[in-house]
């Protein structure tokens, strides 16, 4: 019944990821994870694949045991180890097509080689392990077939198998660790040392023998069956010293680049670092280097998941809690990312169970259960009244697909609209526009344009002049109100199709256009004055001081000399465009201040002051004919 | 070939940002949109490979790719899909990246960024506009090309620093920093910088050293064939010793059938169970 309760949950766990699955490769990462550029490398890679890999470590402890140590007496749980190794393997190749933004191009580091990277080091190992492995377990296959030939062959090359296998495991262990070794800067001090490699490989060796332990004792109780309790024992005691070279290579490490002391009582991180050596480290030391402790069973599991649990977590820091300080990011894996985790680690479980029931993994297969609405399944046809009365739906096949569907539909439901249709950008937040009423006087004399003083409601009655209503816009999304003659924009462009120009133009996120959306130009800086043109012409980089005479003082147009100090005849005969004081020497810096500041003014007052021109200087069509017309090339006085 | 370099003196930039859009309008980079992985719309993004930082006091530090010398994420690339061209540049080859994202953990100025929008994704970053100068159609970059008041200027690396020396020999108290940024950072990058303000914010820590970061990897790298075959070798040599050994010990007690197994199973058990520690 555990058996069958377990199977059950772990097709929940599988029928959860499968929607996600399929958004993963639709909409990309970006739609399914919190990954960011700061955090590149999330609970895919952390988890997964270096805790995947480390949690495979058994395989190559326990074969090392049997087969190069000689102790025999391990041999009963070899098989579960090796499969356990070649699934874990598997869950991290297949992992790694889920994180790798192109996985198609996962073959690439076979035929483009870079003996400098550490993950070209990793790839290798993985493809050429994940075979050994295969080859490996392929006997227990084979004994179920009629191929005694080829099964007698990989029986005789078991050794070479295993000893290639152990250099592989050897590097690939270690290399994870290698991996970091290039982010010193990244990774928090208490993690980070020139001696990850060793670290890593060191405690895949614990973690190997600690996660037998775990397995077995999870088979055992799962199929109701006894344990090899005096096997784990001594993989306990092992396992235990083990544990204390970790400990002192770890923590003399720590104490040698003196980061020990500074960091473990003042910061998170030391704390963290605290309690991931208290569960990896000290608790299950005490327990596995005790003969009276590790003979007691709950203490003995207890430790064993301890260590598996802290060695995860010491991968899942080095893969990524360690770096948050250091790239100020805040990742929080979504609930996406932990159901394709648990889905892939579930299905690898059931992978496992269907081997232990189907092929002799375990030397004491597992008892057939005979379940009772099995039996009255065959009772599914009643002959005398001739009524088919069906299959119950309680049998495991029928119950777990029920199951995944269930939990397909209920995955489904949860995905985020993000997910379901691509990630969207976020809208950038501006403030709500604000009516407010302004008194448009016309400006002082001798001055353009007009005077507009934004004014209280209550203020209203003792005006003369009737108040216009006006818009404040947060037009260019930096909480700088800018006021924006709302009624203009809506004469100009055609009254009522006017509104979709801003407010529903296909920028269905953009709360209200942004000015810049049509004034595209509107921060570049005109060229009304040609710098460069004007420091060829007086002699390139020696010309600077000719105007920016003061060196002391900075390169800004206040400080250097009026357009007319040195262009006295610039006014063309008939220009419209005349002298005046107090414009002058006033490059614009944009358009939006030309157009705002110099050209609309002035033409506004020109007109005023040209009665032969009235209704047409301020127009602007009056120049611009045409988009892209020269004609206003003819209002530009020449030069020279 | 001659080492091409971008020397940015942050005393001159005025922050107008047109080295940004003439880097989208070259590059055809799209539209800068706010995603949920980014700070901020003006920050570095797979749209925008150079931006403006603005600091206090108007002061503008232009942020993008340095190029590094011994760059770490053509260190780390397992397919190199990453390349360092002779003139300095870091360029990408999207054909065969396999979006790993390692170079993007690797950086030590967090650069690359990531088209997470799309389900086909690919590493964005400067790339000095090496394909525009070496079809011929620029003759420099395009930020450096634009910028109005050369803050940002396109040279040999060595006439560039020559410069930048001259500087801060020139004007020592126009430069608060007395140092070419990027001359010997990470074991030199082809962008410096001069500056009147600490520039170390562009990278993860404010000292990254001067050594270059793919020598950190390879010190463990270069010894892995010699480990796998010690790791080899020993293992064999083991297996044999002991099985000479248990053999050894089978012909003493060659009377008793099943005496060899129970004997062999306990005398190397405990000198074993502490070589495995290693």
């Amino acid at each position: 019944m555990r058996v069958h309760i377990c199977k059950g949950i772990l097709w929940f766990f599988v029928g959860l990821a499968v929607p996600v699955a399929i958004v993963r490769f639709i909409h990309g990462l970006g739609a399914t994870t919190n990954l960011s550029d700061t955090t590149p490398w999330g609970f895919w890679i952390g988890f997964d694949v270096l805790g995947g890999v480390a949690l495979a470590a058994g395989g190559f402890v326990i074969a090392a045991s049997v087969h190069i140590f000689h102790l025999k007496k391990f041999k009963p749980i070899l098989r579960p180890a090796i499969l356990t190794a070649f699934l874990g393997y598997g869950l991290v190749a297949t992992a790694l097509i889920f994180d790798l933004g192109l996985p198609w191009n996962i073959w690439r580091p076979t035929i483009h080689w870079q003996h400098h990277s550490a993950l070209f080091e990793v790839a290798w190992c993985v493809m050429l392990y994940l075979t050994v492995l295969g080859l490996e377990f392929l006997p227990v296959v084979l004994e179920k077939l009629p191929f005694k030939r080829t099964l007698m062959f990989f029986r005789r090359s078991t050794l070479i198998l295993v000893i290639v296998g152990i250099m592989l495991s050897t590097l690939h262990q270690s290399s994870l660790g290698t991996l970091f070794l290039i982010m010193p800067f990244r990774l928090n001090p208490l993690w980070y040392s020139p001696f990850l490699p060793l670290m890593f490989f060191i405690s895949a060796i614990f973690l190997g023998l600690t996660m037998v332990m775990t397995e077995s004792i999870s088979t055992s109780w799962l199929y109701n069956k006894q344990a090899e309790w005096h096997l784990l024992e001594k993989l306990a005691k092992a396992a235990g010293y083990v544990i204390g070279l970790y400990t002192v290579i770890r923590l003399g490490d720590l104490l040698f680049r003196g980061v020990l002391t500074s960091a473990v009582v003042t910061t998170w991180e030391g704390r963290l670092f605290l309690f991931e050596m208290v569960v990896s480290v000290i608790v299950p030391m005490l327990i596995f280097l005790n003969p009276t402790l590790r003979s007691k069973r709950g203490l003995l599991a207890t430790g064993a998941f301890l260590t598996v649990f802290g060695v995860v977590l010491h991968r899942l820091n080095v893969g990524g809690i360690a770096t948050i300080t250091s790239t100020g990011a805040t990742y929080i894996p979504s609930w996406m990312e932990f159901s394709i985790s648990i889905g892939l680690v579930s299905a690898a479980g059931l992978v496992f169970l269907f081997f232990v029931e189907n092929l002799s993994v375990y030397e004491e297969p597992p008892r057939k259960e005979v379940n009772e609405s099995e039996k009255l399944s065959t009772l599914f046809y009643d002959s005398l009244s001739q009524v088919r009365l069906g299959r119950p739906w309680s049998g495991s096949l029928q119950l777990n697909s029920l199951i995944v569907v269930l939990a397909i539909a209920l995955s489904f439901s949860l995905l985020p609209v993000d997910a379901l249709w691509g990630s969207r950008p976020v809208p950038v937040p501006t403030q709500n526009a604000r009516i407010v009423q302004a008194l448009v006087q016309p400006a002082d004399e001798g001055l353009p344009g007009n005077r507009i003083s934004l004014v209280s409601p209550g203020a209203l009655q003792q005006s003369a002049i009737a108040p216009v209503e006006m818009l404040l816009i947060d037009g260019n999304r930096n909480s700088t109100f800018v006021l924006f003659p709302h009624q203009d924009h809506i004469d100009r462009h055609g009254q009522k199709d006017a509104c979709k120009l801003c407010h529903h133009m296909n920028k269905p996120l953009n709360w209200a256009t942004p000015c810049y959306q049509c004034h595209s130009d509107m921060y570049d800086p005109t060229d009304t004055f040609d710098h460069d043109l004007h420091s060829a012409k007086m002699g390139g980089n020696t010309s600077c001081q000719k105007c920016h005479r003061d060196r002391n003082l900075p390169h800004t147009k206040a400080n250097t000399p009026a357009c007319f100090d040195c262009h006295q005849q610039m006014e063309a005969k008939g220009s419209l465009v005349t002298r005046r004081p107090e414009r002058e020497n006033r490059m614009a810096p944009g358009y939006m201040a030309a157009m705002h500041e110099l050209c609309i003014p002035c033409h506004s007052w020109e007109e005023k002051a040209r009665t032969e021109w009235q209704g047409r200087l301020s127009l602007c069509s009056r120049c611009h004919q045409v988009e892209g017309d020269v004609s206003i090339q003819a209002w530009i006085p020449k030069l020279d | 070939m001659k080492e091409m370099c971008i020397l940015t003196d942050v005393t001159r930039c005025i922050g107008c940002e047109k080295c940004v859009t003439a880097c989208k309008e070259l590059n055809q980079t799209g539209t800068d949109r706010f995603w949920s992985w980014q700070h901020a719309i003006n920050d570095l993004s797979a749209s925008r490979w150079t931006t403006i930082v603005p600091k206090p006091n108007n002061v503008y530090v232009r942020q993008q790719c340095r190029h590094c010398l011994h760059p770490a994420c053509v260190s780390v690339c397992p397919v190199g899909a990453l390349k360092q061209t002779p003139e300095g540049a870091v360029i990408y080859d999207s054909k065969i990246c396999m979006g790993c994202r390692y170079c993007m953990m690797a950086c030590p100025y967090g650069i690359p960024r990531y088209i997470w929008s799309d389900p086909i994704p690919y590493v964005r970053k400067c790339i000095m506009c090496y394909d525009h100068i070496k079809k011929g159609t620029v003759k420099e970059p395009a930020c450096t090309a634009v910028c109005p008041t050369q803050a940002t200027v396109f040279g040999e690396r060595t006439a560039l620093l020559e410069e930048a020396h001259r500087r801060l020999r020139d004007n020592p108290e126009r430069y608060r920093f007395q140092k070419v940024w990027g001359e010997d950072e990470v074991g030199g990058t082809s962008v410096l910088y001069l500056s009147n303000i600490d520039l170390s914010f562009l990278g993860w820590k404010p000292d990254l050293g001067n050594s270059p970061l793919p020598l950190k990897t390879w010190a463990t790298l270069q010894t892995v064939p010699y480990t796998f075959a010690i790791v080899g070798a020993a293992m064999f040599g083991i297996h044999k010793v002991i099985e000479r050994r248990m053999e050894m010990s089978a012909a003493e007690t060659v009377e008793k059938e099943n005496g060899p197994s129970a004997t062999s199973d306990h005398t190397p058990s405990q000198p074993t169970t502490e070589e495995t520690k290693e």
